[in-house]
């Protein structure tokens, strides 16, 4: 018998209970009759289809377990862990603070951490890279597209007026 | 209506290349091209991802220039994942896994030149064959479609979803299972028949619904971000010159005949739904390597093995915009995603979209024939461009990558919690994708969802309830039909293989 591939059957047991959630939610909603369907008709026979079929893949799991695959550990490196949960945090901390500081500051930050954190580079190069790419994304968003983005600390406005 | 017909086709090509060749229209399909051919070389970033990341960008243009770039990227992107292929080995996208074979062992031989001048003009005669067989093919299909009602549409919609669940790479249940969440995910929000909201847990970004632009940034951007911050890749480049870049006359002689079957093959394959501009290279070289009079090359640098995959993908993608643009139904992700900007415009897809767009229409379609000689002009002379393109460090490309998806989301409806959506689908898409679970059909599932319910209720209330209008109609019976027997076949399947195992 194989080892059962644990993450894998929370994954069929974690969609189970979406579809199991959309069931419960159809019925609130109001799931109408056939002539007249309600706004909870259809959802709740997808939810009831969500259901089904995870529970077949749970079943099958339990019953055939197929082998797991031991080349391709949920990590592939040591320090993979620790670069996803860098990216996380930092795009976590990006959002948190970008109507706060502006789209130019927090993304000077953010840039600025991940060539650090990441791969890292040299603190100078880091820190041009980092300017001069916020820079080409400032022009893409704020001056081409005019995209309604929160000016925070560094404006357009104030840009333009110390320029000219 | 018969004998109008080439003189209809004709006026509606003059229609369409006016169009597309407007100024501002050449200049989005020289960014499309452009861009796809960049997320074509650089591997980690595919076309589905690519066009994701844009779709924000099309709400502050007109949908004919918006759908022109996005079709850009994606037979651009064809075109630079052979490059990748031949001088790295690497793949830039699925469908070009079949081109790292032969391509590969041609630059290792120091014929990367020709590989690449082989691959680009395959690309470019099958592309320009494929949009021909599109321009006479969709307006049929489509005035066939004009009969079709709510039942028949709820059909077509579940044999798609069946389909790419069917085709996907992975386990079919697994994919099954994603397309059915999908669904889900596009049914939260405004029930649009009563107009009350649904599942929306009380927050009012919700009543909307999930937007289909954050699920695809989420699980084709960000995690594609995570999976690639995993393993910090080196990559090797060869070195070679790339002088000499066009085939010598031998090799189009032995390329010909693989560059037109590869044409034929991978535009009637490309029509299926399912991620057929994948499986039409690998056909093709199957197809190659047995009518070939030395297999034996094939593997060891046989331009043949480069030139017919090659021009298959090509073929197939112009293929893919068969169903779409006549039926409104979309075969894989990426034309999920062209969908979704064709809807985000407020256009109703469908059959009627020929004739009540046919601007758009015959524009998309004739900016691909010039699209295609871009990317010839693009990729031939400019191939040491490309070159360099690769030795981009991808510490660089990733924080420009999670920022374009950010922002990008943001500027839609400066939702600070739509920021945050993206990122849990990303998180979700890393972690799904770990178990093998495909995120295609998810696109999919929240596309077609509305539409489905639509066309479903509809048809149910035509019926006044009754389940017979699916199975009464012709066209409706046939469609489930061929559901109901891949459906089987994948159970069937199953149950051989679990019995094999005991």
């Amino acid at each position: 018998m194989e080892d059962l591939n644990i993450g894998e059957f929370l994954s069929g047991i974690f969609l189970g209970l979406v579809g199991l959630l959309f069931c419960l939610g159809s019925y609130t909603v109001g799931l109408g009759s056939l002539a007249n369907p309600g706004g909870g008709f259809v959802p709740f026979l997808v939810g009831a289809i969500l259901f089904l079929l995870s529970l077949i893949f749970l079943l099958q799991r339990v019953k055939n377990r197929p082998p797991v695959k031991k080349s391709a550990p949920f990590w592939p490196e040591k320090s993979s862990k620790i670069r996803v949960a860098y990216t996380l945090g930092a795009i976590l901390v990006y959002v948190l603070i970008f109507e706060q500081v502006g789209f130019a500051v927090a993304t000077f930050v953010l840039f600025f951490f991940l060539l650090k954190m990441i791969d890292p580079i040299k603190w100078q190069s880091a820190v041009l890279h980092s300017l001069m790419v916020t820079l080409v994304w400032f022009v893409l968003f704020q001056v081409i597209l005019k995209a309604q983005l929160p000016e925070g600390w560094v404006s357009w406005w104030r840009i333009s007026r110390w320029i000219f | 209506m018969v004998e109008d017909f080439p003189v209809d086709l004709l006026t509606n090509v003059l229609q369409g290349f006016s169009v597309a060749l407007d100024p501002v229209n050449l200049l989005y399909c020289f960014l499309g091209v452009l861009a796809g051919t960049l997320v074509g070389v650089l591997p980690g970033l595919g076309p589905l991802a690519a066009i994701a990341l844009l779709l924000p960008v099309t709400f502050y243009v007109p949908v004919v220039p918006a759908l022109i770039m996005l079709a850009g990227i994606f037979y651009g992107a064809m075109y630079g994942g052979s490059t990748t292929s031949i001088l790295v080995n690497i793949p830039g996208e699925a469908a070009s896994v079949v081109t790292c074979l032969d391509g590969y062992k041609m630059a290792l031989c120091g014929r990367a030149g020709p590989a690449l001048g082989i691959s680009a003009i395959g690309s470019f005669v099958a592309g320009t064959l494929g949009v021909v067989i599109l321009m006479l093919l969709a307006p049929p299909l489509a005035r066939f479609a004009l009969q079709f009602g709510p039942a028949e549409f709820t059909s077509l919609l579940i044999l798609a979803i069946v389909i790419v669940a069917y085709i996907g790479s992975g386990e079919p249940l697994k994919a099954m299972m994603m397309g059915a969440l999908g669904l889900a995910l596009g049914l939260i929000g405004t029930d649009q028949i009563s107009g009350n909201p649904r599942f929306t847990f009380g927050i009012w970004e919700l009543v909307d619904g999930v937007g289909m632009v954050t699920v695809a940034i989420g699980v084709f951007g960000i995690s594609e971000v995570f999976q690639n911050v995993e393993v910090i890749e080196r990559r090797q480049l060869i070195k070679t010159s790339f002088k000499g870049l066009f085939p010598s006359r031998q090799d189009i002689r032995d390329s010909a005949l693989p560059i037109l079957r590869g044409s034929l093959l991978g535009f009637f394959v490309g029509i299926l739904p399912g991620g057929s501009h994948i499986i039409s290279s690998f056909l093709s070289y199957g197809v190659e390597k047995k009518v070939s009079k030395h297999p034996e090359k094939f593997g060891q640098g046989a331009i043949e093995g480069v030139a017919g995959p090659e021009a298959a993908n090509n073929a197939a993608t112009s293929a893919a915009f068969v169903p779409l643009l006549s039926l409104g139904v979309p075969n894989n992700a990426v034309m999920a995603l062209m969908l979704g900007a064709i809807v985000m415009h407020g256009i109703v897809p469908g059959p009627r979209l020929i004739t009540d767009q046919s601007q758009l229409f015959w524009g998309v379609i004739c900016s691909m024939y010039i699209g295609n000689a871009m990317l010839l002009a693009l990729n031939l002379p400019l191939v040491g461009l490309w070159v360099q393109v690769l030795r981009v460090p991808y510490r660089l490309m990733l924080p420009m990558i999670l920022v374009f998806c950010l922002v990008g989301i943001y500027s839609i409806n400066a939702s600070l919690f739509e920021m945050f959506m993206v990122i849990l689908f990303g998180v979700f898409g890393y972690v799904m994708r770990k178990f093998d679970f495909e995120m295609a059909p998810v696109i999919m599932g929240v596309i077609i969802g509305p539409m489905l319910e639509t066309a479903f209720r509809q048809a149910l209330l035509l019926s006044q309830g009754s389940f017979g209008i699916f199975v009464t109609r012709p066209i409706s019976v046939f469609f489930l039909l061929i559901a109901a027997i891949l459906l089987c076949r994948t159970t069937v399947n199953s149950i051989l293989k679990g019995r094999a195992k005991q």
